[in-house]
């Protein structure tokens, strides 16, 4: 059992800019997470990706600071105490098809340190929080598409982390999934901090307490998502209320 | 979320002093608040005996959990393996490829002894690169298609790679001896020590260009020399890198390259690509 910890600021970003060579992909980006499902919303190339690789500790910006559980991420230690605490789901993950789900998910177990006599036990959890129990040893290779995306959420969360990012995680999911997965989203918001990524404006209507709308390696929209669906001018089209929100914030971005 | 548990009822609720219609209003609460459940935590670790009632109550509730499926006993032993063994798809590939170059290496040189007119001696030379292959098999991240994952984990640095070198150079030293018993090479350590070398060599430019880009850099490295070495070397005798005068240098070398591995360990944090993603 764990003991629940007060946790100051999941996730605190200061004036982030990851440049490739000429291309800006994160401009100057703030942002701040606590516990909750926050929705990262953007047209492809915006720069969300960019952002949870940084936030995952894969890469390293190219100015600007970012602080994980109120760690210094230079500091390996502090680190290696993030990691342990860090769960994230890429948007491009391949996957060992030669490996049973058990023993996929117990790979990752034991590469984010979960204490030995915890591993089956939290291995288990995590495959019956994503629904594949009944195929737990089945080899990966004998998966369609949308249980290894739920193979991949078991890993993310099989160590109860406690700042977890989803990038594009409801690609290959049926509708039926996507409504079991959003569930799931809210249960372990309820005290983690749980960012997802996505360029599908109804993944955030459904799941997520706060949107941020990024364009251009910007932010440029943060609220709920009520308040996105409010920002929409009546002259934009789209489907939904939060879509012609969408729109509409995302033309003033480009425009100003 | 405005209202909290106030803290005189979060102790009330700690210490059984509050009624059932209270209780249930304050469970309801803690079933969607980290915040209060946080103190409640805190209040509670003030009571022993809550404490140890909670332990043993989640002791037994794990104990009555049924074994589903083959789940294995969390040991030691069990996280070497399953650490060691996940390595890429590569890793087959690897472990057939070098058993196949070095019986043709040890075969060739065994028909042609390398004694005899000045036919290069192809177990000595082939030897050495393939445990830097190995290495890369096993861990260069452009191999790997969870290496994106592995990289944000704090087990998935310094410590994976230097396990899966361990056993990539052990097995391949084991092919490598077994050959060179067989074709009559003669004292393996001179390239047995080399083999090691190249290998913590490939580990330290790592830190700098990514073990991938690495290997392909000293396995080239070694290539060259040999064949310089090999073309310098009288007609009869064993290139220089390969005697056991040479041994020595290699150790040396060894050491040093170690020496950077650990100055520089911080570098094995971030992953350092070696193709564009
Ligand atoms: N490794 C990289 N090398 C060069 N450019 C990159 C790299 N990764 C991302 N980019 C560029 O940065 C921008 C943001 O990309 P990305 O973060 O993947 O956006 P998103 O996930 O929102 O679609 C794009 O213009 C993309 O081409
Ligand atoms: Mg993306
Ligand atoms: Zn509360």
């Amino acid at each position: 059992m764990s003991t629940p910890t007060v946790i100051g600021t999941h996730v605190e970003v200061r004036d982030l800019v990851v440049r490739f060579g000429k291309r800006t992909a994160l401009d100057g980006l703030d942002l701040t997470l606590d516990t909750g499902v926050h929705g990262l919303l953007g047209p492809n190339g915006a720069g969300k990706t960019t952002l949870m690789r940084l936030l995952a500790t894969v890469a390293k910006p190219t100015s600007g600071t970012v602080s994980l559980l109120d760690h210094d991420l230079r500091d390996h230690r502090q680190l290696r105490r993030v990691r342990r605490r860090l769960g994230y789901l890429p948007q491009h993950f391949g996957y060992y098809p030669r490996f049973t789900v058990r023993e996929f998910v117990e790979y990752f177990a034991w590469l984010k340190e979960v204490p030995a006599d915890r591993v089956p036990t939290a291995v288990d959890r995590a495959i019956e929080r994503v629904g594949l129990l009944d195929r737990a040893d089945d080899k990966l290779k004998k998966l369609s598409g949308g249980m290894l995306r739920r193979a991949g959420i078991a890993q993310a969360i099989v160590n109860d982390p406690d700042i977890l990012l989803f990038d594009e995680p409801t690609a290959g999911l049926d509708p039926e999934q996507r409504v079991e997965f959003r569930e799931l989203l809210r249960a372990i918001g309820v005290d983690a901090c749980v960012l997802v990524a996505t360029h599908l404006v109804e993944d955030v209507t459904a799941a997520c307490t706060d949107v941020t709308l990024v364009n251009g390696g910007r932010s440029v929209f943060r609220g709920t998502p009520e308040e996105l669906a409010a920002a929409a001018d009546d002259s934009v089209g789209g489907d939904s209320p939060i879509e012609r929100g969408y729109t509409t914030v995302l033309r003033a971005a480009r425009q100003g | 979320m405005t209202w909290h548990v106030p803290a005189d009822t979060v102790r009330a609720y700690v210490h059984g002093r509050i009624a059932d219609a209270d209780a249930w209003s304050v469970e309801a609460h803690l079933s969607s608040c980290e915040q209060c459940r946080a103190e409640l935590a805190a209040e509670a670790s003030h009571v022993p005996a809550l404490m140890a009632d909670v332990d043993s109550r989640w002791s037994a509730v794990a104990a009555d959990l049924p074994a589903q499926g083959r789940v294995r006993r969390g040991t030691v032993w069990r996280e070497l393996v399953v650490l060691v063994t996940a390595g890429p798809a590569a890793r087959w590939a690897w472990l057939t490829a070098s058993l196949a170059v070095l019986a043709l290496a040890a075969g060739v040189g065994a028909i042609t002894p390398m004694t005899g007119g000045g036919e290069l001696p192809l177990l000595g030379m082939v030897a050495p690169l393939v445990p830097i292959l190995g290495v890369a098999a096993s861990y260069g991240s452009g191999l790997d298609d969870a290496h994106e994952v592995i990289a944000s984990t704090p087990g998935g640095g310094l410590r994976l790679l230097l396990m899966r070198s361990v056993t990539v150079l052990a097995a391949s030293s084991v092919i490598a001896v077994a050959a060179g018993l067989f074709s009559g090479y003669g004292s393996p350590v001179p390239w047995l020590l080399a083999s090691l070398a190249l290998v913590m060599l490939t580990l330290a430019f790592g830190s700098l260009l990514g073990v991938g880009r690495a290997a392909a850099a000293v396995g080239g490295g070694w290539a060259v020399a040999v064949t310089v070495a090999t073309l310098d070397a009288p007609a009869d005798a064993i290139p220089s890198l390969l005697t056991v005068e040479f041994a020595p240098v290699w150790l040396v070398l060894a050491v040093v390259a170690a020496l950077v591995v650990t100055v520089r360990r911080d570098a094995f944090d971030h992953i350092i690509l070696t193709t564009r993603h």
